[in-house]
């Protein structure tokens, strides 16, 4: 029984010519397959974007995002750990903790930016996934194959250089959408939660006395700074030398910037 | 990608929030964040930070009538804001002649703030009692981070100085 309708099926198949019509059912359907691979594919960064966004909102937190900290990241550490080694107790609990979730969102956007460097890379995992584009075709077919209104076609062969041409723009088209929204995302509520740690470190930071005396002791007498981050990038800024490449160029004009805002 | 929540207790975020509103607030600066809004020198500009970044030396003072805000020739480029009560600019060159009366809700000192020059009238307090915000607008940090809150700000006071010598033209 089965066997007949799969002969009249086919019968019917090479009865339709395809139409225009029937085209962007399939084409409809291609949009939808790449949607789910990627949804899948970026599920990871969905759900950090997701529970921090709810973190901050919960709690009523405001977004901040006037300063790019995920540049900042060598001068976090560095001031986390030496001030860790000049307070007069330990860090609070809160402060560890804090600490160890900004570390790992910064890990985060990092290994989202690996992830999504090489895009012909991610496009042959989709391609690969469905079993190259005959069986992302197939894949099509059983789909539409639920739907009541649909009539088998036979696809020409310039059908399905059409459908190979779709598939590649599409796909490469919302890889970019989906990256640019990643990127966004995560660097907003990465860039809020790292505002709201800096505030707190250094908040906990001027308390502590032996923390005001290895600033005293080690600020320079022009500095403007406080006790805070742009102490750090100062006296990094006053120990470089002048940078040879563009991409350090604009990093120490970033840095000039910053230093004059964060604190 | 290895993702881990971390959840934190509701003491944890409200210590969080605190220490944020500690270290970038004086109290003056708190009090003047609450009628920012009536500010119009800061219209377009709604991130509070941002405010709180570009201003400093914020000051509020109740004035009694006849005293001074400031002297013509006085160099200073602080901008004060009228909240309450009202002040008179006069010409002591012209046998203090009141050229314009400013009310609450009006700027006035921005000129020298553009211009970098001395005062160029004396600000009597007219009526009591007058409050007035004096602030200083921190133009160091007047780079491309800071380059949509700075060009809405001197839109704002192009707008204002326009007004004036519209009033002053009538």
């Amino acid at each position: 029984m089965e066997e007949d309708i799969h002969i009249l099926n086919e019968e019917l198949s090479y009865q339709n010519e395809s139409t225009s019509n029937d085209l962007n059912l399939y084409m409809m359907e291609i949009l939808i397959i790449i949607d789910n691979f990627l949804n899948d594919y970026f599920q990871d960064e969905h759900e950090v974007v997701k529970f921090n966004t709810n973190f901050i909102e919960d709690n009523q937190l405001e977004y901040k995002d006037d300063v790019d900290f995920l540049k900042l990241m060598r001068f976090i550490s560095t001031s986390y750990n030496t001030m860790k080694a000049n307070a007069s107790k330990p860090f609070t609990h809160l402060i560890v903790k804090f600490y160890e979730d900004i570390t790992n969102l910064e890990h985060i956007y990092k290994s989202f930016y690996i992830k999504t460097s090489k895009i012909d890379n991610i496009f042959i995992t989709f391609v690969k996934n469905l079993g190259d584009i005959s069986g992302i075709i197939k894949k099509v077919e059983i789909s539409l194959q639920s739907r009541e209104d649909y009539e088998p076609i036979i696809l020409t062969k310039e059908d399905n250089e059409e459908i190979k041409t779709f598939i590649k723009k599409e796909f490469y088209s919302s890889l970019e959408k989906i990256t640019s929204k990643y990127r966004v995302d995560i660097k907003k509520v990465t860039n809020t939660k790292f505002y709201y740690y800096n505030q707190l470190f250094w908040h906990e930071m001027n308390k502590d006395i032996s923390i005001r005396e290895f600033y005293q002791n080690n600020k320079n007498k022009n500095a403007k700074s406080r006790i805070g981050l742009s102490f750090f990038i100062e006296k990094y800024l006053q120990g470089v030398s002048v940078s040879v490449n563009k991409e350090s160029e604009e990093f120490y004009n970033y840095l000039h910037k910053v230093v004059k805002v964060i604190d | 990608m290895s993702f881990k929540n971390t959840s934190y207790t509701k003491s944890e975020i409200e210590i969080i929030k605190k220490a944020a509103k500690v270290k970038s607030i004086s109290v003056a600066q708190e009090s003047f964040l609450a009628i920012v809004n009536k500010i119009y020198l800061f219209d377009g500009i709604s991130n509070r930070d941002q405010i709180v970044r570009m201003t400093n030396n914020v000051s509020f003072k109740k004035y009694a009538k006849g005293e001074v805000v400031f002297n013509e020739g006085q160099k200073s480029k602080d901008i004060y804001f009228v909240l309450a009560g009202e002040v008179a600019v006069v010409l002591p060159q012209l046998k203090n002649k009141v050229v314009a009366k400013i009310i609450g809700g009006n700027m006035f000192g921005e000129m020298a703030f553009i211009t970098d020059e001395p005062r160029s009238a004396t600000v009597v307090v007219n009526k009591e009692p007058t409050t007035i915000i004096k602030f200083g607008i921190d133009t160091d940090k007047h780079n491309d981070m800071f380059s949509y809150p700075f060009s809405m700000l001197y839109k704002n006071i192009a707008l204002d100085l326009t007004r004036k010598i519209q009033a002053n033209n009538r």
